[in-house]
């Protein structure tokens, strides 16, 4: 008996070795990780030494997992694509990646992973890159803790940061994105997170979601991008505790809001934008507890916009609260705080007692002729404001704060 | 009188000057989706006859705006297309189009431009899909 227990034993051991660890680098007998890929049985790990590895474009297609050093460092020589991988149940960790090359033809990455289910992706170091982690029909898959730096000195040549196309249930978390073309692009990706991600000089967009419903973003920090971040052509998309700051220029906007339905907009804050949000055939979506604060507009509303609820939320110190480009309104603005807000609370509920309305006569002019944006702060200009407050004839009517809170709304 | 006359012909017609204006990647912002255009392989631009020049980062963006947002008032004068290798505008007649699943545009209108037949072959090899021209183009986004 004890010696079919020992058996039995011997035989899981056998098993459990069947996973063996490959050591990879100058000092062992496998020196090319392309070697040992090619020795590498099913769920073996690689363990890369330090060095600097040039081995052209890798091709991974079985369950493995890569592991690096300090200075594991895998070089594309401005040529290759680094690594290619499909199939399932793989892990890249550790890894230092550099110099991938770039393809008017195809989307050359540093990590590109096609066809794949159930892999993370962990801790690496990507440097000068087109694409540096490039997703392409997979699913039920974890990207994190990666730090993404691109030079951004040709758009034409930039890609995306992270980019998944046709993917699913997807993690995206503690990833910092830096001078790419977008920062995060999603298209056709759905239900799939967004967590604690930090983007910033990124030539056109910080995250960029096309096509892609169902998904959340929280707690991320877009800081100084080209544009911002765009919500486009999706639904059910939830924006939560996001910070978007400094996004300033022609066509920048905190966030721009295309062709979306169905989402909520909770707890964000907006300071320092040209535009805090753009809106345009958006519609039925909650906008609550955000902060919008030292921005050109906090909020641009085209006429194209339906079904929006606007509450609880705080504007101060924006140069205009909120532009619009019709007169009919179909949006629903409650409780918020205004610190343009010039009426008062005789009973003493903390509710004005007249409504605030928050687009000005001036912002309406600079709508249809934005040269006019000349005569800001002027004498007339206030003049102009003022008797359009008592008598609103150009402004919308209805575009109205009902309750506005007399004070700023406590949030975090 | 007669220079006189001329030369304010001449001025007038400088004002309403119909030359393409090129698409500046990373600056421009397309007319339609407002995205700012970042990938010149794929742009578009409509010029009216009064000379005014919107701009388009997918052909999709470009007939989108042709059936929808353009005002009644406006006349188009010039439609162009941005070739797909050289990234120069030409014009929508001229070029030939892939229209192919695999085309990675900004707004998936599927469809590139080219100024040539064999360049167009030569990219269809890497994107399987159909060579088509203008007219058709236009058939498949009605």
């Amino acid at each position: 008996m004890k010696s079919l227990l020992a058996l039995c034993c011997f035989v899981l051991l056998l098993k459990c070795a069947d996973a063996s660890i490959i050591n990879v680098g100058k000092s062992h007998k496998t020196q090319t990780i392309k070697k040992a890929i090619e020795l590498a049985q099913p769920f073996d790990t690689l363990q890369i030494e330090n060095g600097i590895y040039k081995e052209g474009n890798l091709i991974v297609a079985k369950p493995l997992t890569l592991l690096g050093q300090k200075q594991t460092i895998l070089d594309g020589e401005n040529k290759h694509e680094i690594l290619t991988i499909s199939g399932s149940y793989f892990r890249i960790k550790g890894i230092t990646f550099q110099n991938s090359g770039y393809s008017s033809m195809n989307d050359f990455a540093s990590i590109k992973i096609i066809d794949a289910h159930d892999f993370i992706i962990e801790q690496n170091r990507i440097i000068n890159a087109h694409f540096a982690i490039h997703v392409s029909n997979s699913n039920r898959f974890v990207i994190k803790n990666n730090h993404i730096t691109g030079t951004p000195a040709e758009e034409q040549s930039t890609g995306n940061g992270i980019h998944l196309w046709k993917c699913s249930k997807a993690l995206i978390a503690n990833n910092n994105t830096i001078g790419h073309r977008d920062g995060i692009y999603f298209e056709f990706v759905t239900e799939s997170e967004v967590l604690n991600n930090y983007s910033e000089k990124n030539i056109r967009y910080g995250l960029h979601f096309m096509f892609s419903n169902n998904d959340k973003y929280i707690s991320n920090t877009f800081h100084d991008n080209g544009a911002g971040v765009a919500v486009m052509f999706s639904h059910h998309i939830a924006m939560h505790y996001n910070k978007f700051t400094l996004n300033r220029g022609g066509s920048a906007y905190g966030i721009l809001l295309k062709e979306i339905s169905d989402g909520e907009v909770y707890a964000n804050t907006f300071s320092n934008n040209t535009v805090g949000v753009f809106m345009e055939g958006t519609n039925r979506i909650h906008f609550k507890h955000n902060k919008f604060y030292s921005n050109g507009y906090a909020m641009k509303v085209q006429a194209s916009c339906n079904e929006n609820n606007i509450e609880n939320n705080n504007f101060t110190g924006n140069t205009f609260d909120v532009a619009t480009n019709g007169s009919l309104v179909l949006n629903t603005l409650s409780k918020n705080y205004w610190d343009k807000y010039e009426g008062y609370d005789l009973n003493k509920d903390g509710i004005g007692d007249i409504p605030y309305r928050p687009v000005s006569l001036y912002a309406m002019i600079i709508e249809t002729n934005p040269v006019a944006v000349m005569f800001l702060r002027s004498f007339m200009v206030s003049l102009l404001d003022k008797t359009e407050k008592i008598v609103p004839s150009i402004t919308p009517e209805n575009f109205k704060d009902d309750k506005p809170a007399m004070k700023p709304i406590a949030l975090n | 009188m007669r220079t006189f006359l001329s030369i304010t012909a001449l001025i007038f017609m400088a004002a309403c000057s119909t030359k393409p204006v090129p698409l500046v990647a990373g600056k421009d912002e397309c007319a339609s989706c407002a995205m700012s255009i970042t990938d010149l392989k794929y742009g578009a631009e409509l010029i009216t006859e009064k000379g005014k020049v919107y701009k388009f980062d997918d052909m999709l963006c470009l007939m989108n705006y042709i059936t929808g947002e353009l005002k009644a008032t406006e006349k188009i004068k010039t439609l162009l297309i941005s070739d797909y290798n050289t990234q120069q505008l030409i014009e929508v007649e001229n070029a030939i189009y892939l229209n192919s699943e695999t085309l990675h545009t900004p707004m998936n209108g599927q469809v590139a431009a080219f100024a040539n037949q064999t360049e167009a072959e030569k990219v269809n090899l890497e994107f399987p899909g159909k060579l088509i021209k203008w007219n058709e183009v236009q058939q498949l986004f009605k």
